[in-house]
């Protein structure tokens, strides 16, 4: 992990700040990843037909701008 | 860890800062305090959708087709807008991560990478047409393309200076208010009260006899009011804030007030150019290459009308430079981990967060510098793409609010989901159609 950066000056010490968030919203928390979620096949199948929609649909539609220039 | 051997970073000190007014607000009794220091990711999610190229859709769809259809379906996709960020925001501010933090851990590198790319590019897009609009509106005013382009650009630098969220929020709101300059034009265009109530009652008259024009005016307003840069957005917003499930509450008001000044602008937009459809004016035809709507409403309006709808596209695109631009930066500042993606981090203790912030910007700048470009083109495509990218980024959205380890108590209900899978099969119906009706027009098969 990288260190925590640097202090900028303020008028409150850290035990007077502490209290003004939840301990898993400091940014030392924050910063350790979550475990990655296990997908079954159907979902990574879905997941796969979104993507060649997205693909396929986003062809399309440059082939429309694109002959909308000429 | 107890509480004296925690580190704060300098990111922590400052949201502690502002953390502490909502929890003295909240201690205190005081509902209007807390409710204006909450306020901010949904009003400016929403208003940052109402940007250059949603304004001068509606205004367009009001020259072409007067009061009609388009008004309350205008008014339904800003529900669904709320419907959609409700459920990022409660995502941020019960996981304090990101739409693309989560996407990176929870689904991986892959996934991630395919989604972020997505987004820059559209955001790149999108905020070319943010600066065409300026430049319009600008125009008006005879301010040359070069002074509109610095502006806008230096805009987002100077909203990123002292490192604070709090400070680039409250910049960014007192810009988003100005939204509402199209409500006055609206009524210096005196549209008739009969109309809008038999519109908004029946949905009629439709005025449109073209399929593939319909079909395409269909998705990009659903285009101008649920896009994917508002998911990562808002919910970058939401943790960059601090908010914690206590606060869900404040955010859903957030994001219903943006919503309804959002929807009352839109449709304001669309009112005021309806004097060119009583009067029947050639929009094609508009000076700016169809674009000059302020000019060519001055006869309806006045030189003050039309003065404010100028302003008010200059005002529509600056605020979408802002949250689009920052949209890029917490989405690239998520994908590299570690690299800090918040605006109370400095550019030496977040350098990809704030150069995707200004580069993303000053990348479209650039473009729109470019002589002989089909500015108007890339505009109307804009909306159409974003629509595109729609279902997936709802899918992942879904999966991951429905997630129990991820959300507890707070995940869907049933009738979330059942209005949520409703919601993304008619976008991606929308979305294909339109593709397809346009893709088949043009090349007559």
């Amino acid at each position: 992990m990288t260190a925590p950066p640097p202090y900028r000056t303020e008028a409150h010490d850290d035990a007077e700040l502490i209290d003004g968030l939840e301990p898993d919203q400091l940014v030392v928390n924050t910063a350790k990843p979550l475990p990655r979620m296990a997908l079954s096949a159907t979902w990574n199948v879905g997941f796969w037909l979104l993507r060649l929609f997205v693909l396929v649909m986003a062809a399309m539609a440059v082939a429309v701008f694109v002959a909308g220039l000429r | 860890m107890p509480a004296s051997d925690v580190v704060l970073s300098a990111e922590d000190r400052d949201r502690a800062l502002d953390r502490r007014r909502v929890l003295a607000a909240r201690q205190s009794g005081r509902k209007g305090l807390l409710v204006w220091l909450l306020l901010g990711p949904g009003v400016l999610v929403m208003l940052g959708e109402n940007d250059g190229p949603s304004m001068l859709s509606y205004a367009a769809t009001g020259a072409s087709y007067g009061i009609g259809f388009f008004l309350p379906f205008i008014v339904l996709t800003f529900a669904a807008a709320y419907f959609v960020q409700e459920m990022g925001m409660r995502l941020g501010a019960v996981t304090h991560r990101g739409y693309g933090e989560l996407i990176f851990q929870r689904f991986g590198a892959f996934w991630g990478w395919l989604t972020v790319g997505d987004l820059v590019i559209t955001n790149l897009i999108t905020l070319i047409t943010e600066i065409i609009a300026i430049r319009v509106g600008m125009a008006h005013f005879g301010i040359s393309t070069p002074v509109a382009v610095g502006f806008a650009v230096g805009l987002v630098i100077v909203s990123a200076l002292g490192s604070r969220y709090s400070r680039w929020e409250r910049i960014s709101m007192s810009l988003a208010v100005f939204n509402l300059l199209f409500v006055v034009v609206a009524v210096l265009a005196k549209p008739s009260p009969v109309a809008i109530g038999h519109a908004l009652l029946t949905w009629s008259p439709l005025g449109v006899d073209s399929l593939p024009q319909f079909l395409l005016l269909v998705a990009s307003n659903i285009g101008a009011t649920v896009t994917p840069w508002m998911l990562f957005f808002q919910q970058s917003a939401t943790v960059d804030k601090g908010l914690t499930p206590r606060d869900i509450g404040e955010g859903r008001l957030d994001t219903a007030v943006g919503t309804a000044i959002a929807a009352v602008a839109g449709c304001a937009a669309l009112l005021a150019a309806v004097p060119l459809f009583a009067h029947h004016v050639d929009t094609a035809a508009l000076p700016q290459g169809g674009a000059g709507y302020a000019q060519a409403l001055q006869p309806y309006v006045g030189r003050w009308g039309a003065a404010l709808f100028a302003l008010g596209l200059i005002e529509a695109g600056a605020v979408a430079m802002l949250t689009i631009s920052a949209s890029t930066a917490y989405a690239l500042g998520e994908a590299f981990a570690g690299a800090g993606h918040s605006f109370n981090r400095s550019l030496i203790e977040a350098p990809v967060f704030h150069l995707a912030n200004i580069g993303v910007a000053a990348l479209a700048g650039a473009i729109v510098l470019i002589p002989g470009l089909p500015l108007l083109n890339i505009t109307l495509n804009a909306n159409l793409l974003a629509v595109l990218l729609m279902p997936p980024a709802l899918v992942f959205l879904l999966v991951m609010v429905n997630d129990r380890e991820l959300m507890g108590r707070h995940v869907n209900g049933w009738r979330d989901n059942v209005l949520a899978i409703a919601l993304t099969v008619l976008i991606a119906a929308a979305g294909s159609a339109s593709v397809i009706v346009s893709f088949f027009h043009t090349f007559h098969f």
